[in-house]
């Protein structure tokens, strides 16, 4: 009881050092209120891919009908609607658009023909600078926005060639007809891997690296709180206690700055509208945050200069960018995958065993930094000796 | 006399904890080296380096369903794109827990059944137990397309059998049925023709690679500024007043502080230019520009680019005089490097963002410094990123100096 009394008090020690300073709460209160900014940004309109569309004919119907269904779709790909033909080709040598899909005049009557069986010939002229997967997947929605056009032709033809004809069943009638029988829900859910719910995946993919972006900035805060101790104890702040003590001190300036980064941290998640179950979430972080404070325990056993611990933050910060599910969900170097403290917790949220695993990797994280302190302090005396 | 006797301080302070701080920013640059190695080499033994592997499992026995992943394999334009593996249940799922699969199609029994009955019991498409990514998107955008395909197609099917109702055809619909579909068949088979593809080619502009580099480049450079924290921040302006007091004004301190941590900055990433060099000698990544590349081009365009080094580097100072305390400092570094990083285009492509954070990112520092790296790379002119370069870079260090100012002023006080 009494050691965690002493924890709490270094941790209400530290805590009021950082916030003695305005420019580490203005920080603080930075982060959350950038998110509604960045989001109400990121909601324009964005895409991994941009298309010009231009159609031959600007009174052309079903042009019309399928440039208003591809524009008005959530999707990641972005649409631009051009005047001319040369302008939109225009964009694609400068490179302001990836591709022009040209519409031509007529263009009921191709699709006809083609699903008629009357002609080879392509109709949809696409200009592109260079062929990528990204616009071959492109076209396949393209082609998706046309297809309710060629499965009715289709129809069509083979109901006049087989059991009737126009006269007996006029075009419109079997139209209308098609057009009653869209019965049919989805043919593929979506769904994670161990779960049978189905899901909406989030299609807002700039939103996709905001909480793996945000979970490094506490562990940021917190491996700058370890360089604080590393230079307090230079500075002999803590002679007076006992090298096997030093622990502790340790642990409460890097938990204060862990806890004050995390609050603004879920704030941020909040109002970014990326928080799952509150329930999942506050374990989830609460275990991140300890997680984090020992992962920075065992870097203040380690470097023996804060300078030197200060020129290593990059490196850890790239490793967890590029190792961490932030940007890529990588399965490689898995054993240096498993010693950063933001893997556990950006799986924790889609996969209860990682929120054992992060128990685990606390368990462990805070022996090692404990056996560690350990074999410092016995370094230490007998250099002393 | 007094300031160049400041300067040789400073650069020799400098120089004094630069080799430790090098030593640790090579060890990062080569774990990144070898991480990226780890990467492409597992690419690299991959023939379909940009296809998306998708696994199929479940019952396919249905020959109908036989021949739609027969047709998907071999026939289907898809094939260079999406390639479809059928695999064991179990085998499918460890392959995706090792990211070697973008997501599962899992279908369920007597599918084909349901689907031409019109009682669509709907197949899984599964992803992994992670957050999203750029493959799960897109695979989940396609597989929405392919199910509107499927519906479109069942309908007509549906209608078919009115119509043949209609006309008296009540036996023998079998036969109608397979012939409807083999007709839509070759109408999702053949889609790829109703496109007349033109390719206009790659003019004046960087390949994604290239582009790349630059935005890996730029992110280095940021986050160069959090290992150099030992040199730039400052714990009290005790000293800066001394100066002050003996003729070495605000603006020479920061001057030569500038000074110092601009040449360590530029020697540094010449550093890492030799090593670049080295590496692309033997193998270019497939990447347009680095074609021919050797270590002189490499601290040549280092060279180039300066000025926007210079302009990234004073940048850091303004922010070192901005924050005070360690926390403070780093978090401030980080934050600048990730939200300006972001918007500029070093994760993503900028063409990826609205037209608003394009020209957002077009106007500042980063986004300036990437250009410039870009046009550098692609030897384009870069007159005009020079000249707003230097402006930044006497904009950040006035600024520095009017901070310093009122943080010596508010010493006093």
């Amino acid at each position: 009881m009494r050691k965690i009394k002493r924890l709490l008090m270094w941790y209400y020690m530290f805590s009021k050092r950082l916030f003695k300073r305005y420019s580490f709460i203005v920080i603080l209160l930075t982060i959350p209120l950038m998110i509604p900014v960045a989001k109400s940004v990121m909601s324009e309109d964005s895409g991994m891919v941009t298309v010009a569309l231009f159609a031959e004919d600007s009174n052309d119907e079903t042009a019309a009908r399928i440039i208003k269904n591809l524009t008005e779709e959530e999707s990641v790909i972005r649409y631009r609607v051009f005047d001319t033909e040369e302008a939109a080709a225009l964009a694609v040598k400068k490179a302001d658009v990836d591709a022009a899909w040209i519409f031509p005049g007529g263009i009921r009557e191709k699709i006809e023909a083609f699903a008629q069986g009357q002609s080879k010939k392509p109709f949809i002229d696409v200009i592109e600078q260079e062929e990528t997967v990204s616009l071959k997947l492109a076209r396949e929605k393209l082609y998706g926005a046309m297809y309710s056009y060629i499965a009715f032709d289709t129809l069509k033809y083979y109901s006049y060639m087989r059991f009737t004809t126009p006269t007996q069943l006029p075009e419109r009638t079997l139209e209308q007809m098609y057009i009653n029988t869209d019965k049919y829900d989805d043919i593929i859910n979506i769904k994670r891997l161990d779960s049978d719910e189905e899901i909406t995946l989030n299609r807002n993919f700039l939103a996709i690296p905001i909480r793996g972006l945000l979970s490094l900035v506490i562990m940021l805060c917190t491996m700058s709180a370890a360089m604080y101790y590393i230079r307090d104890c230079a500075d002999g702040k803590f002679d007076w206690l006992s090298p096997k003590k030093r622990l502790a001190p340790a642990f409460g300036s890097c938990l204060a700055a862990c806890v004050a980064s995390s609050l603004a941290v879920f704030a941020a998640l909040f109002f970014a509208g990326i928080f799952e179950n509150p329930g999942r979430e506050i374990l989830s972080m609460t275990l991140y945050m300890i997680a984090a404070t020992g992962f920075s325990l065992v870097l203040c056993e380690l470097f023996s200069s804060a300078g030197k611990l200060g020129a290593a933050i990059p490196f850890f910060m790239i490793v967890m960018i590029v190792l961490c599910p932030i940007f890529f969900n990588l399965n490689i170097l898995s054993p240096i995958q498993h010693m950063l403290p933001p893997y556990y917790y950006l799986l924790s949220l889609y996969n209860d065993k990682y929120i054992i695993y992060m128990i685990y990797y606390c368990a462990g994280v805070y022996v090692l930094a404990y056996i560690l302190s350990l074999l410092m302090a016995n370094s230490k005396r007998r250099m002393t000796d | 006399m007094k300031k160049n006797k400041y300067l040789f301080l400073q650069l020799k302070r400098t120089m004094k904890i630069y080799p430790s701080v090098l030593v640790i920013t090579l060890i990062t640059l080569c774990s990144i080296v070898l991480t990226a190695g780890v990467i492409l080499n597992k690419e690299a033994q991959r023939e379909d380096k940009q296809k998306m592997r998708v696994g199929l499992v479940g019952d396919v026995s249905d020959s109908y369903l036989g021949l739609g992943v027969y047709a998907l394999k071999n026939m289907d334009s898809s094939r260079f794109t999406i390639d479809f593996l059928k695999l064991e249940e179990q085998e499918a799922r460890q392959m995706l827990k090792d990211r070697e699969l973008t997501g599962i199609v899992q279908v369920p029994d007597n599918f084909i059944e349901s689907v031409s009955h019109g009682d669509n019991v709907p197949a899984d498409y599964i992803t992994l137990n992670a957050p999203e990514s750029f493959g799960t998107v897109v695979t989940a955008e396609i597989t929405q397309t392919v199910s509107s395909l499927i519906t479109c197609s069942q309908n007509a099917m549906d209608c078919m059998f009115s119509v043949a109702k209609m006309s008296g055809e009540n036996k023998g619909l079998r036969k109608y049925i397979d012939e409807l579909t083999l007709l839509y068949a070759d109408r999702i088979l053949n889609r790829e023709a109703v496109f007349n593809i033109t390719n206009v080619g790659v003019l004046d502009y960087v390949s994604v690679g290239g582009y790349y580099i630059c935005g890996i480049l730029m992110f280095l450079l940021l986050l160069w500024g959090i290992s150099c924290n030992k040199i730039l921040i400052k714990k009290n302006y005790g000293m800066s007043k001394v100066l002050c007091s003996r003729g070495i004004k605000s603006g020479s301190q920061i001057f030569f502080e500038y000074l110092g941590y601009l040449i360590i900055t530029v020697a540094t990433f010449l550093v890492f230019a030799i090593i670049f060099g080295v590496v692309i000698q033997n193998d270019d990544f497939g990447i347009a520009e680095l074609q021919g590349a050797d270590v002189f081009s490499c601290i040549g365009f280092i060279i180039k680019v300066i000025p926007a080094v210079a302009m990234i580097a004073a940048m850091q100072m303004m922010l070192y005089e901005l924050a005070t305390g360690t926390v403070n400092a780093i978090l401030l570094q980080f934050l600048t490097a990730v939200v300006l990083g972001y918007i500029s285009g070093c994760f993503y492509p900028n063409t990826f963002f609205p037209e608003v954070m394009q020209k957002t990112a077009s106007v500042l520092p980063t986004g300036v410094g990437l250009a410039f790296m870009r046009k550098a790379i692609t030897s384009n002119s870069v007159t005009k990123e020079l000249i707003i370069s230097l402006v930044y870079t006497v904009i950040f260090l006035a600024a520095s100096v009017l901070i310093r100012e009122y943080k010596m002023a508010g010493d006093e006080k």
